[in-house]
């Protein structure tokens, strides 16, 4: 399926682990490589499939390029949509992890309308993100493809952690990885499979 | 009748014995009073009732003297609970683009809409009408009527603009709700276009004409204006017996309106909910569309009365492809599908690769409205319901993994009645049968006399009043209790276990793809026709929608123009299979000859049938 609104926002999936949110006549992409289209552009780390290159869109919101943010750091979009940056990174010996603590970033949004919108960047299950239970959260954007993220099974313990009303698993390839994460995770919140829009 | 009988692993530890079920049925019918006063604690009482029933057979009323807000007992009793945040409804259009609301959310768009039609003048007890399909609007507009002690009655879109006007008028009603326009098969559907003089009939007798998704303001309401409405209207609460809802439903001469009692409704929806196994961490998804029982009590009142998420979704099941309705039950992890034994025909004509992997989810399928023969619960159980990992062992199930439930429903009833009850007594699946009685429905199967009869066909029958007995009816409802039970009109046979084979309708009206059509308002609309001088409608036996409209017919109207006229007037579900002209006008009204003709060709092949036909109509 393609496109999920939710309190005044839609969510439609953009690449591995892209997502684009439509709000109030803006756009806001979180880690979409081609973000032509974009008014706001942000991303989780610095990783060709996460981050172009080059960005050509008006904002951008990153740890390494643009208005750079860190984790535990807000900005305030001109949409009005609060900003606030949340740890991002694998667990283990940091030297040999593809992300390290402090290397990404995971956003959480917050919209007037009233969603509150997590998208957890390329990560493991932190305790950091506990920091993000302070207030309900309606989406929840969950990596899901092990291998550098959480694997199924963790990412559905990150849901059972969070209590999302909805989530929307990215970072897959292996739809059957998306599948494992849908059925164990299904009971505790609203799973929603997005295929990828390329446009 | 099926010799095999099944426990699908997933309800292994769950299943009890015939013996264990009929202690726990023959209780409830012994106690029928006693049983359903329970079941109507569960519900929030403003004030108890007085009496749990007063009166006998049709004109039984239930929880006389208890008072309670419907509204409350489908929503507003989340408020507070962790459910309150989730996903109440997820609107999906045939796009892929979908809209989810909370309960939260959802209640605020009611109570703009119940502002709205205060605002507009409807008082409580006016009837409101929706012409819709399945639309998160269409359903706030039914949730907003309830809220407010608005009776309403949803219209299937497969009935002609004409059809819907007679129902408008027919119940009186002060508002009408209509979505302008949706998408299926890739085709634009321009309710708006084809309704409109239908509708600017209806405003100029003084209906409020409110329209979703037009796009433009006209002589008619727009939804969206509703939305900007507040105020502080409060839920009703209304008597037991105030009219919640109705629906028209097909009799031999006319589709005729019936209306169910908040008491006594929300008592049978919430229990059989629950009973079917229906739980707040479910999504669910049934394809039947309201203006049909199973649509209003399965996806408007029990899932939310559960706290369960329901996925409404308007468009076709075979746009872009047959794999479309495993595709949302996929995308949207759904765990209780339901739909019609029509459906699950043509599903399993269909390559079954393109189902492969896509229900993982799934904890139960339902079948509803009409027989289910043995072929087909096999291939549901063996394709739809074989989940793609094991469920109680380490061996992956080849076979079927969750149970495959046939359900009988009737407008009347309210509710399902007979079935196999995840969430109560579950006893071993009969593929082909409907299940066992409910607790609490005193079901049986008669011989004209009266008398049970056992593994032959016979009438099925309730013996004593239902909570959600009508308390609206056509006379004809009130003669069927001429022998002191209700008869149901449809014929089964009852195993010596108690086990319910629907064998299809007793009388003339027809059973299309699990849909209850009137002949005679098939004959009134081509008797429209001024050319036409007779006219009779029968069943005609359908391998895949079980009975199709067969219409004999003398006059000089071509048959195309027979065709156009039941289109129009009735709408495309009623779309005659055949046409047959006489080349002479028959002496009998049809009326008189309908029931007869009815049994020939449903036990006859067709051939056979129209060679007899000549013999009725001389």
């Amino acid at each position: 399926m393609k496109s999920l609104r939710f309190g005044g926002v839609k969510v439609s999936r953009r690449g591995l682990a892209g997502v684009r949110l439509d709000y109030e006549g803006t756009s806001i992409c979180i880690d979409v490589v081609q973000p032509e289209r974009c008014d706001y552009a942000l991303y989780t780390h610095d990783h060709p499939r996460h981050a172009p290159a080059e960005d050509w869109s008006r904002v951008v919101v990153s740890p390494f390029r643009g208005n750079r943010i860190a984790p535990g750091e807000s900005i305030e979009l001109s949409n009005g949509v609060l900003v606030e940056a949340v740890h991002a990174y694998n667990l283990g010996i940091q030297e040999t992890v593809k992300h390290p603590r402090g290397f990404g970033a995971g956003y959480v949004l917050e919209f007037r309308s009233g969603p509150r919108i997590y998208h957890m960047g390329d990560t493991d299950l932190i305790e950091e993100i506990l920091s993000v239970k302070n207030k309900p959260l309606d989406i929840m954007l969950v990596p899901v493809g092990g291998d550098g993220v959480m694997t199924p099974e963790e990412a559905s313990e990150a849901v059972k952690t969070l209590r999302p009303s909805i989530a929307i698993p990215v970072h897959w390839e292996d739809i059957s990885k998306a599948r494992i994460f849908k059925r164990l995770t299904q009971p505790y919140t609203q799973v929603v499979l997005l295929e990828v829009d390329r446009v | 009748m099926s010799a095999r009988r099944i426990v699908p692993p997933s309800m292994r530890y769950k299943a009890i014995p015939i013996q264990e079920y009929r202690k726990v049925y023959e209780e409830s019918i012994r106690k029928l009073e006693e049983f359903w006063g329970s079941e109507a604690d569960m519900l929030r009482w403003s004030r108890k009732w007085s009496s749990i029933k007063s009166g006998e057979g049709p004109n039984a009323r239930w929880f006389t003297g208890g008072l309670l807000s419907p509204f409350e007992n489908i929503i507003g009793k989340h408020r507070g609970t962790s459910l309150w945040g989730k996903p109440a409804l997820i609107g999906l259009d045939e796009n892929g683009d979908a809209e989810a609301v909370s309960y939260a959310q959802l209640e605020m768009m009611v109570a703009k809409i119940h502002c709205a039609l205060e605002n507009l003048g409807l008082r409580q007890g006016d009837w409101v009408v929706v012409y819709s399909p399945p639309t998160l609007d269409a359903f706030a507009f039914m949730l907003a009527a309830i809220r407010a002690g608005l009776p309403f009655e949803p219209v299937f879109t497969g009935f002609s603009p004409y059809e819907m006007y007679r129902r408008v008028i027919t119940r009186n009603a002060k508002a009408l709700f209509v979505t302008a326009r949706y998408m299926r098969r890739g085709k634009n559907i321009d309710v708006l276009g084809n309704s409109k003089s239908y509708l600017e009939r209806l405003s100029s007798k003084g209906v409020l004409v409110i329209l979703e998704g037009s796009g433009n303001k006209g002589v008619f309401l727009e939804y969206d204006d509703l939305l900007e409405y507040s105020c502080n209207s409060r839920e009703v609460v209304v008597d037991s017996n105030h009219k919640l809802f109705g629906l028209h439903s097909g009799y031999a001469e006319d589709f005729k309106p019936i209306t169910h009692a908040a008491g006594g409704f929300l008592v049978q929806a919430y229990s059989t909910s629950r009973w079917i196994g229906l739980r707040s961490r479910d999504t669910v998804f049934c394809t039947v569309w309201p203006g049909w029982i199973t649509g209003v009590t399965y996806q408007l009142f029990g899932p939310l009365m559960l706290g369960s998420t329901v996925l409404l979704y308007n468009g076709g099941p075979d746009w872009p492809s047959w794999s479309r309705w495993l595709d949302i039950i996929d995308a949207y992890a759904v765990t209780v599908f339901i739909t019609t034994g029509s459906a699950i025909r043509i599903l399993a004509k269909q390559d079954p690769s393109i189902f492969k992997s896509k229900n993982d989810t799934l904890r139960e399928i339902i079948i509803t409205a009409e027989p289910l023969e043995p072929e087909f619960w096999y291939w549901s159980y063996e394709i739809l319901g074989t989940l793609p990992y094991p469920i109680v062992d380490s061996q992956s199930s080849r076979n079927g993994s969750i149970p495959v439930l046939d359900m009988y429903i009737q407008s009347e009833v309210g509710t399902f009645l007979t079935g196999n009850l995840v969430n109560y007594t579950f006893t071993p699946i009969e593929p082909g049968s409907a299940g066992l009685p409910f607790p609490g429905f005193a079901v049986d199967v008669v011989d004209d006399s009266g008398i049970p009869v056992r593994g032959k066909t016979g009438k099925l029958v309730i013996r004593s009043p239902w909570p959600s007995t009508p308390v609206e009816a056509p006379q004809e409802f009130y003669e069927s209790w001429n022998k002191g039970y209700y008869e149901t009109g449809d014929l089964a046979v009852m195993s010596d276990s108690g086990y319910i084979y629907p064998a299809g309708r007793a009388d003339a009206i027809l059973k299309v793809s699990g849909y209850r059509l009137s002949p005679g308002a098939v004959e009134k609309s081509i008797m429209s026709d001024p050319t036409v001088e007779w006219a009779l409608t029968v069943p005609m036996k359908n391998p895949d929608k079980f009975e199709t409209p067969l219409v004999i017919y003398y006059g000089k109207a071509e048959e195309e123009e027979i065709v156009k006229a039941v289109r129009e007037k009735v709408g495309p579900i009623a779309t005659p299979e055949r046409v047959v002209r006489l080349g002479v006008r028959p002496s009998l009204a049809p009326s008189a000859i309908r029931q007869e003709i009815a049994k020939v060709f449903r036990s006859e092949d067709i051939q056979s049938a129209l060679r007899k036909l000549e013999f009725y109509l001389k």
